[in-house]
């Protein structure tokens, strides 16, 4: 007899008037001996009389259940009915464990029963979920996580900022003064902005170790705790009483052995000897890989001249000051230095910002991009498990109507499949946390290279927490769609059904699954083609110069041994003639700062027409260069000459211009015998030489810059980058290069060897992270959708295949058929397109400052986009259409 | 001379004290005495016995069933063994107490029945 799945709602709320303990206790059994009741009453005498046979036991409900809840104020009542039956009641919570465990071992049987289809599962989701915590344990340690210092929410960086460029350098009467006069911080510190190289020696190897040279109370501004021994005193900021050293706990190991008793040793640091007298616990990072920590002696000439900024300022901001109101008054004291020195303070300022926005600002929209674009894919991935969730519990339906047949609620019906996700989720997670480990430990040093504090990224308890909650969200939203299926089966059709089960409305689901899964892949597929794009033309714009086959390295003269211009010069001079004749190499020069390393600035003006006042001049890049120098890097000369032999310091002084700075100063005339004063500590009057062709300044991406380029044989420094063209590249020229630097001198090391393509392509990293890892989900996001889009399409031809028999039996053409199938994947295709084109357009408008010459709407890209999505969508589509093809219309047209 | 009351004097008040049984509760204790039952078993066979006035709906029939089961009259069971039920279905037994209780009940509502038998004679002489 057919009994009804469900009493009547009157009845379920008559049930309610029994207290709650009754109800637990005999409400199911009640249920299932009227709905037995029920069901023979119909058999018996129709409908009509069933209808009133609930009414009257509804009523009766009623009655009974209010006699009950009298009874129920009698001590002992709940005590008594937990302890009448069999099944054991300590509280709810229990028994809902005890469930939810049984869900789980029968959701894991079953799952173990299909390995091939867990495994697709799991290892889907294992990519969302495992690229999804990688780039959270990235994006925490680098821009959540606080920095490791004492309550780092009060550390600030301060930039010299004029209106020309507001993160440059301070100098150090200006620090000094900043120091003295605000009173807005607890400590204000400063460091050189460039950092420093040591010549180390003393031990087996001179070594060039990079350090950085600040103001006494750095360590204490930072409330960084030293390991062994003191920071440094403030009498050791003159000259003269700095020889000593606070050195990183790396090198301390590596270079003392960790001796306990170092303090008080010996440490030769460009010649002259310092006494250590501190040692950095380790993990200490300020600027990078800094290993020797020396006091700046603030009397020291080159540290007297307020004209000349060279260092970075770091604060911590007194107790209860904002940063605005520590920003207002270092203004003020900006503004009293400007009344003081017109000449050098005009339009200067100290613009401050929270250190941790200084370090990682530059890279939030990036990491959140990424962000963005791997929480994409894994949305496609729980799409993908989801459709493959709902077919197989469309394929359950008989399964699911013997459960419920035999009572199971559709509770419980929703419960066994939710364990069943959950089961699938954890194991992804798992599985996708492992691999993320891997991934971040493997890609470690790559990161180094675009990110900063990768020192700080760790798959740590908030990441891991984040990763936990991930798995059980993605658990809900992939196991949602089949429990809710399942709740609203029709019992008959699934006792009835077989394997060809009605299955529209799942097919559906599944429909709109692929349609959302290709447009959420459009969207990284249109991110990814613009960056790939951003990227080529990034590629193919002109430095300038010629990078390929260019070695470069550094030398440092240490003072103590050349203590004079013509010592220097003599040097460099032999240099660069030993190298030239060298087979092999095709030109040699020197350089004090390489492209795209940094530079320093200055002011200059034509003699001819000085503005008042004299820094509203021109700003142009400073350089000082040797040897072949523009013909190794083969910056083309446009005019006039190069520097030779007779330019040196006897001579008077020439220069060089490039291309832009000599229109901007001598607009349409020739630059060329033609007069400036350059802004040098003193005022320096020097003659054009030479004009040569423009190069870009920090990066492929800035524009090119004003740049004026001194002979090094007349303004002689102590440090520069060789750059020599040879072919061969530095595994052929280094160990020759070494060879010639020691026996000119033993104990010059020769630091910092790189390619100058290396340089150029460091430029690009975070550019080629970026489109690299857009890239890779992308393609990912696209197969995933075309996995999915093939299986819906080949479920529909399974529950297809009677109709597609019929056809073909009526005449229909194997082609004809197979277009159909084929049709059908393409409509899903476009309609995932046209929801996706406008996501993508949105989303890609969010990161555009990111793109270089390319906009958001870039037709070429957009067409790579669209172009790879109907191949997918063929191919997807292409196995289906030759089965459906294929199909034999006889056997299709029999029943199950 | 008081005698100190045994364990079986004891019992046998406690018996009485649960005298008499209403009419429903005899009812599904002498139901259950001829087999285990589920609910709904015990339900027909209470409205299909020719004592029981017929009609018995489900909210009455469980509150009954819950104070036979705080009396410890009745117990519940496991299923029988190859049952496949619904699993909503329990299964109940009359315990010892409970067949010991219904005995008593047999028994007084023998006394009486003689005693009204005793009675009506006496009135009909009488008349």
């Amino acid at each position: 007899m057919k009994r009804s799945p469900r009493p009547p709602w009157f009845f379920r709320l008559s049930l309610v008037t029994f207290p709650w303990v009754f109800r637990r206790r005999f409400g199911a059994e009640m249920t299932e001996a009227t709905l037995q009741e029920a069901a023979e009453v119909e058999e018996a005498h129709g409908p009509a009389a069933a209808r009133r046979f609930w009414a009257l036991e509804s009523l009766d409900l009623v009655s009974a259940g209010f006699r009950e809840r009298v009874k129920a104020l009698a001590p002992g009542y709940r005590e008594s009915l937990k302890a009448s039956g069999l099944e054991v009641w300590p509280g709810g919570a229990r028994q809902v464990v005890d469930r939810w465990w049984q869900d789980l071992k029968i959701g894991a049987r079953s799952l173990l029963r299909r390995p091939v289809y867990t495994a697709v599962m799991v290892l889907t989701l294992a990519l969302g979920i495992g690229g999804t915590s990688a780039m959270f344990a990235l994006v925490h340690g680098v821009l959540f996580k606080p920095l490791a210092f004492p309550e780092p929410e009060d550390l600030v960086l301060g930039y010299g900022s004029f209106p020309l460029n507001d993160s440059a350098s301070v100098s150090p009467p200006d620090f000094l003064d900043y120091r003295q006069r605000s009173s807005s911080f607890e400590d204000l510190a400063a460091v050189l902005s460039a950092g420093w190289t040591f010549d180390v020696t003393g031990g087996d190897e001179p070594e060039r170790v990079v350090g950085g040279k600040a103001s006494f109370n750095i360590f204490r501004t930072l409330q960084q705790p030293l390991h062994l021994g003191r920071g440094f005193r403030p009498e050791e900021e003159q000259d003269g009483r700095n020889q000593v050293a606070v050195i990183s706990h790396e090198f301390w190991s590596r270079w003392f052995g960790g001796d306990e008793q170092v303090l008080g040793e010996e440490l030769v640091l460009d010649g002259e000897p310092h006494t250590v007298v501190g040692v950095l616990p380790a993990g200490f990072h300020l600027l990078d890989e800094a290993h020797v920590w020396t006091p700046l002696p603030f009397d020291a000439p080159e540290t007297s001249r307020r004209r000349f900024h060279f260092l970075r300022v770091f604060g911590r901001l007194a107790p209860g000051v904002t940063l605005e109101a520590a920003q207002a008054d270092v203004d003020a004291v900006a503004l009293g230095l400007e009344e003081a020195y017109p000449e050098s303070n005009t339009g200067w300022r100290l613009r401050l910002l929270p250190l941790r926005e200084a370090l990682v600002g530059s890279v939030r929209t990036p990491l959140f991009l990424l962000l963005g674009a791997v929480g994409l894919l894994l949305l496609i991935a729980c799409g993908n498990v989801a459709g493959l969730m709902l077919a197989r519990s469309a394929g359950r339906g008989r399964e699911t109507a013997v459960r419920r047949a035999l009572g199971a609620s559709s509770g419980r019906l929703a419960s066994l499949v939710l364990a069943e996700s959950f089961l699938v989720a954890g194991a992804g997670g798992l599985a996708g946390v492992a691999a993320g480990a891997v991934a971040l430990g493997l890609l470690r040093d790559r990161l180094a290279a675009v990110v900063p504090r990768v020192e700080e990224v760790a798959l740590n308890g908030p990441v891991l927490g984040v990763s936990l909650a991930l798995a059980l969200a993605t658990g809900v939203i992939f196991g949602l769609a089949p429990a809710l299926r399942v709740c609203r089966r029709d019992l008959a059709a699934g006792m009835r059904g077989g394997r060809s089960s009605p299955s529209a409305a799942s097919q559906r689901t599944r429909s709109a699954l692929v349609v959302a899964q290709v447009a959420v892949s459009l969207t990284l597929l249109a991110g990814a083609s613009l960056f790939l794009r951003s990227l080529a033309e990034l590629h193919a714009v002109d430095p300038g110069f010629e990078a390929a086959d260019v070695t470069t390295a550094v030398v440092s003269l240490p003072l103590a041994t050349y203590d004079s211009d013509d010592a220097r010069r003599r040097f460099w001079d032999s240099l660069l003639e030993r190298l030239e004749a060298l087979e092999g190499v095709e030109a040699a020069g020197l350089i004090d700062i390489l492209p795209f390393t940094g530079g320093n600035d200055t002011w200059l003006y034509p003699e001819e027409a000085p503005p008042q006042p004299p820094d509203q001049g021109l700003n142009a890049q400073l350089r000082f260069v040797a040897g072949s120098y523009f013909r190794a890097l083969r910056i083309p000369l446009v005019a006039g000459r190069t520097f030779g032999p007779g330019d040196d310091a006897d001579s008077p002084t020439v220069l060089m211009v490039n291309e832009s700075l000599a229109e901007r100063l001598f607009p349409g005339k020739d630059p060329l015998g033609r007069r400036v004063v350059v802004d040098l500590a003193e005022p320096l009057a020097a003659e054009v030489v030479g004009v040569v062709g423009d190069v870009r300044r920090y990066d492929l991406a800035s524009p090119p810059s004003d740049a004026m380029y001194f002979s090094g044989r007349q303004l002689t420094g102590s440090a520069a980058s060789i750059t020599v063209r040879a072919a061969g590249g530095p595994a052929v020229i280094v160990p020759v290069l070494r060879a010639q630097l020691r026996e000119l001198d033993l104990n010059l090391p020769l630091a910092n060897v790189r390619t100058l393509e290396g340089i150029v392509s460091r430029s690009t990293a975070r550019a080629r992270f970026r489109a690299l890892l857009l890239g890779l989900f992308s393609i990912l996001a696209v197969l995933l959708a075309g996995v999915g889009l093939y299986g819906v399409l080949a479920t529909s031809v399974r529950e297809r295949r009677r109709e597609i028999g019929v056809r073909m039996a009526l005449g229909a053409a194997p082609g004809r058929v197979g277009r159909m199938v084929v049709r059908q994947g393409f409509f899903l295709v476009a309609a995932g397109a046209v929801l996706g084109l406008p996501l993508a357009y949105l989303g890609i408008r969010l990161v555009r400052s990111l793109l270089y010459g390319v906009g958001p709407a870039d037709p070429a890209a957009l067409s790579v986009v669209v172009g790879v999505l109907g191949a997918v969508g063929l191919l997807a589509s292409a196995v289906p259409a030759l089965r459906a093809a294929h199909l034999d219309p006889t056997e299709a047209i029999q029943p199950d | 001379m008081t005698a100190r009351r045994g364990s079986s004097e004891s019992a046998a008040e406690g018996i009485e004290g649960m005298l008499p049984l209403t009419h429903l509760s005899l009812e599904i204790l002498m139901a259950l005495l001829a087999g285990d039952s589920h609910g709904y078993g015990v339900i027909k066979a209470v409205r299909e016995s020719e004592t029981s006035g017929g009609s018995l709906r489900t909210g009455t029939f469980y509150s009954a069933l819950r104070r036979l089961q705080e009396e410890k009259l009745v117990a519940e069971v496991e299923p029988p063994e190859g049952s496949y039920a619904d699993e909503r279905r329990r299964y109940y037994r009359v315990s010892e107490l409970g067949r010991r209780v219904v005995e008593a009940e047999i028994r007084r509502l023998e006394a009486l029945v003689r005693r009204a038998r005793t009675v009506l004679v006496a009135a009909g002489r009488g008349a």
